[in-house]
């Protein structure tokens, strides 16, 4: 297993940690980012690991890389807003919705 | 090449972009500009269905060979698929008219709106995984937004739930499709089945971002928030069409390609299927907002056109196709009926309704009208496709999994009994006596909706022959 493959999975562990652990909506962002670039890593280093390059699992890592970036502004713009609601970014505090 | 199928994607997009630029100071040039764009889109799709049902399978590509170029095909299936898209969506468009006044900047909500039928269609036309994952995630980003677009706490909490629990799932499908093409070297739908075996990690993977998408138990926590908190139009394409199209319909496609039917795999599928159809009903019956309740009967719903997939049988299949042409019909009805009696009466807790079939006669018919489609009354729709699933189960030998659907279809009945009387029936509250019915816009496409849900039920065996055979044949191709 190549140093890429093995660095992709451990952004992705990172990631997923922040996501399941983290209770700050920002860190939670940070997590999903760090996640997606890892996943991206992972997809695009599979596709150089051979003798020819696989372009298609390059614009496959692209499209993710675009997809996440565009969400994560998103994200990031929804916990902005929720902040000015609640004036604070602890995730615990948000249960408004629930059953 | 037929440049009828780039035009579904054009004209959306293009009305969105119109819609931006000339509808900000007026919200009637957006209605106007959103709900011709809705109605050509429609004309197009009933083009573009005219030809596929004749057995054509219409294709269009540019920018080099699959994966890498766009390439666009559509079919039986992708065609009825995008006749509910199409004419579920120009119900809500019309509905929008009347409903969305209450909220700012209508311009915003059509552009969001377009973008999403953009991405809907997107994903329907892919000829392959990569442009159908691109699809989903334009749909996904405006779905996200309009969720949002409250901008009240529970609105940009439920959204960003979803954002988190939606992006989780396209993260499962990017590292599913990469699994997929370096096993088998090729990503399109029309991928014979003999180009190898698919391992377990890849198929894990896309059935974990799909279930995620189509929010079956348990991967649903976010649904009931998404669609009870987002505005009713927008609830009504979510729940009606949404969430079919970019879960299940990626689903059927690879149904062939990476499930083998009869294996493993498709048991999976059951249970989920089956844990869907309890959990929903279940936990639908316990529900004191009427949205909720609605939001938890589309788990159940898409729980018995799941196992209808599962079973994967002609005769599952059909059922399949029917039950979700059904579900668009009655739960776009329900969230419309929903959304006016929200409008005009100020709440939406069963508990403080009641008696309103007086004060909205229509509201109140056309729902009573969708109770008997959705709890399976004979004569109305939900009844045969429901029957079908059923007996198809049962045929296939899963026995079990019948004896677990017909029970769903009894708690359906007690959980829409209790909506039904605690809003329609019963005593009218004092506070309540002076609601009116909505605007025509607003109860024009619950009569559209009613009008399916028995024209379907009383012409079925001609629906299923034009329309689902045709389509559950595109399914099997690969089989």
């Amino acid at each position: 297993m190549s140093s890429l493959a093995l660095f992709s999975i451990a952004l992705i562990a990172v990631g997923l940690y922040g996501v399941l652990a983290k209770v700050n909506l920002l860190k939670v962002v940070i997590g999903l980012v760090i996640m997606c670039l890892g996943i991206a890593g992972l997809v695009i280093g599979a596709g150089s690991a051979g003798a020819a390059v696989a372009p298609v699992l390059q614009t496959v890592g692209l499209v993710a890389i675009v997809g996440g970036a565009s969400v994560a502004s998103l994200l990031i713009v929804t916990a902005v807003r929720l902040y000015e609601k609640y004036g604070s970014l602890d995730i615990r505090q948000m249960r408004r919705l629930k059953g | 090449m037929s440049a009828l199928l780039p035009a579904l994607i054009v004209v959306p997009l293009l009305s969105a972009g119109v819609v931006a630029l000339v509808g900000r100071g007026s919200s009637r040039t957006s209605d106007a500009v959103a709900n011709v764009g809705m109605i050509v889109t429609t004309a197009l799709v009933l083009m573009v269905l005219g030809q596929a049902l004749g057995g054509a399978r219409l294709q269009w590509s540019a920018g080099g060979a699959s994966p890498l170029g766009i390439n666009l095909a559509a079919d039986a299936l992708s065609g009825l698929m995008l006749l509910v898209v199409a004419v579920g969506a120009l119900a809500a468009t019309v509905y929008s008219i009347g409903y969305m006044e209450s909220y700012t900047s209508k311009a915003k909500y059509y552009v969001l709106f377009m973008l999403m039928v953009t991405g809907l269609n997107m994903v329907l036309l892919g000829a392959d995984i990569l442009n159908m994952y691109v699809g989903i995630e334009v749909a996904a980003l405006s779905c996200y937004a309009l969720v949002a677009y409250g901008l009240g706490k529970e609105y940009l909490e439920a959204s960003f739930k979803y954002q988190v629990l939606g992006t989780v799932g396209t993260l499962c499908l990017v590292s599913g499709i990469g699994l997929f093409y370096l096993q088998t070297g090729d990503l399109s739908f029309a991928l014979s089945s003999a180009s190898g075996p698919v391992g377990v990690l890849p198929v894990i993977l896309l059935l974990s971002g799909l279930s995620l998408k189509a929010a079956f138990v348990p991967y649903h926590a976010w649904l009931p928030d998404a669609h009870s908190t987002a505005p009713s139009p927008v609830s009504a394409v979510l729940s009606g069409v949404f969430i079919k199209v970019v879960g299940l319909y990626g689903l059927m496609r690879l149904l062939f390609l990476v499930f083998v039917p009869g294996g493993s795999f498709s048991i999976i599928l059951m249970v989920i299927a089956a844990l869907s159809i309890l959990g929903g009903a279940f936990l639908a019956l316990v529900q004191t907002d009427m949205k909720r309740l609605l939001a938890y009967c589309t788990i159940s719903q898409m729980g018995y056109v799941l196992l209808g997939v599962a079973v994967a049988t002609p005769l599952a299949l059909v059922g399949a196709l029917f039950h979700m042409v059904n579900h668009a019909a009655f739960k776009e009805l329900f969230f419309f009926g929903a959304g006016s009696v929200e409008k005009q009466a100020g709440t939406r807790t069963i508990a403080s309704l009641g008696g309103l079939n007086s004060r909205m006669p229509i509201t109140g018919v056309t729902s009573a009208i969708g109770f008997f489609s959705v709890s399976g009354c004979p004569p109305f729709s939900g009844f045969w496709s429901k029957l079908i699933i059923i007996v198809a189960a049962i045929q296939a030998g899963y026995v079990g999994f019948a004896v677990v659907a017909a029970l769903g279809a009894v708690v359906t009945i007690g959980y829409f009994l209790k909506y039904e009387l605690g809003v329609f029936f019963g005593a009218l509250p004092g506070n309540l006596t002076d609601v009116r019915e909505g605007p025509v816009s607003m109860w024009a496409p619950m009569v559209l909706m009613a009008v399916f849900c028995v024209a379907l039920g009383l012409a079925f065996p001609w629906v299923i022959e034009y329309l689902l055979e045709p389509a559950v044949s595109a399914v099997m191709l690969g089989a």
